[in-house]
């Protein structure tokens, strides 16, 4: 087997004002963010914003229209084998071969980044996400948590200097939240890998990134430190948000993972803190089939309380909120 | 509103050590390891299974009518085996044909497409091993 002569580089990813389109329409127009090795870096923004695509120029799938990109020191589209034997990738949808186990799935990627790992090395990736139980299952029975887990494992496979999840968290249980955030953090503070990884969820981001960069409507509109991002929140007046209700609801103790849960299309997750999270809901719905919707879904709703238009719970959703104040209608239509 | 906040980089932890990658630039075995991924896929599922039984339920009634049948049963015997040979090969052919369409299409639909797409592996190489998967497939039903 040859290693590739690739230059190190602390800077793991640069992105500087980078366009990019698909299907003829202009997805990212001024996306520019920096990732240094030992650093989580979260990408967050509304849905549509932009944030799969720029994962996907990140990792060389999509060729930028105009800027400039590198990745691990190189050019992620012509260089792209060199960039993905370095690179862990969990991309948006799993794409699992339901036939196989998580054992033989990992030991099929494994051959495939040309390391051949031993058994107990894979006993050993599934253990990391919590799917020591199930090695010899087919993945068709597995749930979509465990799919979860199973797609991060895969991308624990390689033994790179830079993992690019997107929504890694997306679906887990609460207590396989916490261990992902652990893992996360073990992984970038131990071994000095780089995260970039895109969410919506925005505990997640104070909880596990070191910096983090805005996208709204393929724009970068916030990039730096998530204290001084959620300080400069904190400063921000209360914003305005038409067509958008707030309510905080108190949760039993099932509530720390209601984003797994699901939710109406006229709901979204603003925020959490403790056992209360803020919602926000679309104005043209009635909040009380909202709540019985809520419910249905398996929210543990103890309490509902109305909030003044710009509740947000802490400085960083308050920043986001105002950032991406046109895109929060698009969401709520 | 558009906020330019400053960008901490001094914070940058430094990375231990060096790790060199096994990779190999040729990807024979990674062509290998899909084509017997697709072969595994297109023979184990349901599908595949499928497809198999009733290749064998047809082709079994064929030679049981070409020896039965009074009229076919004038064809001798050398030529009822080249008859059947040329048949199976043809309809193995379809067959791997029908199963194996989606060998791209199907992956990319289900969104397994693109895991293969992020490693190391060659495209040339991953097609390869597509084609690969098919021939393999094609001699398990002959």
């Amino acid at each position: 087997m040859t290693g590739y002569a690739i230059r190190r580089t602390e800077v793991l990813v640069e992105l500087r004002s980078v366009e990019a389109q698909r299907g003829g329409v202009k997805i990212l127009r001024n996306v520019t963010l920096t990732v240094g090795a030992g650093e989580i870096y979260g990408l967050i923004g509304p849905n549509g914003a932009g944030k799969t695509t720029t994962l996907a120029v990140v990792v060389g799938l999509l060729a930028p229209a105009a800027g400039s990109i590198r990745g691990l020191g190189l050019d992620p589209v012509r260089q792209a084998a060199s960039v993905h034997a370095r690179t862990g990738i969990m991309p948006e949808r799993g794409g699992f071969y339901d036939w196989m186990t998580p054992s033989e799935y990992l030991g099929f990627f494994a051959r495939l980044y040309g390391c051949e790992r031993a058994p107990d090395e894979i006993g050993e990736r599934l253990a990391q996400v919590g799917l020591s139980a199930r090695p010899d299952q087919p993945i068709e029975t597995l749930s979509h948590g465990m799919r979860q887990r199973l797609g991060l494992a895969r991308a624990l496979i390689p033994d790179p200097d830079l993992r690019v999840l997107d929504e890694p968290t997306n679906g887990l249980d609460p207590r396989g939240r916490r261990e992902i955030h652990a893992l996360l953090m073990a992984l970038s503070q131990d071994r000095g890998i780089g995260i970039l990884m895109s969410t919506h969820i925005l505990d997640d981001v104070e909880r596990l990134c070191d910096r983090i960069g805005i996208i709204a409507g393929g724009i970068t509109v916030a990039e730096g430190a998530v204290h001084e991002l959620a300080s400069i929140g904190r400063d921000l007046a209360a914003p305005e948000r038409d067509g958008i209700d707030c309510y905080r609801l108190r949760l039993g103790d099932r509530g720390e993972d209601v984003a797994s849960y699901g939710a109406p299309a006229a709901v979204s997750l603003l925020g959490r803190e403790g056992d209360w999270c803020t919602v926000g809901v679309a104005s043209k719905d009635a909040p009380e089939v909202v709540w019985r919707e809520l419910m249905f879904l398996g929210w543990p709703v103890r309490e509902i309380q109305r909030v003044d238009k710009g509740g947000a719970s802490s400085g960083l959703e308050r920043l986001y909120l105002e950032l991406t104040k046109g895109e929060g209608r698009e969401m709520a239509a | 509103m558009k906020l330019d906040a400053k960008i901490q980089g001094g914070a940058i932890a430094s990375r231990q050590g060096g790790r060199s990658v096994p990779y190999h630039p040729l990807g024979f075995r990674g062509a290998l390891t899909i084509a017997g991924k697709e072969s595994g896929e297109l023979l184990l599922s349901k599908r595949g299974l499928l497809w198999l039984l009733l290749v064998s339920i047809v082709l079994s009634a064929f030679a049981l009518l070409l020896i039965s049948n009074t009229e076919l049963g004038l064809l001798d015997n050398a030529q009822v085996v080249y008859d059947m040979i040329g048949l199976v090969i043809s309809v193995g052919a379809l067959l791997t044909l029908v199963v194996g369409a989606d060998a791209i299409g199907g992956e990319q639909e289900r969104g397994s497409l693109i895991p293969l797409l992020l490693t190391p592996l060659p495209r040339s190489a991953l097609m390869l091993g597509k084609l690969g998967g098919q021939l393999v497939t094609w001699a398990a039903m002959l």
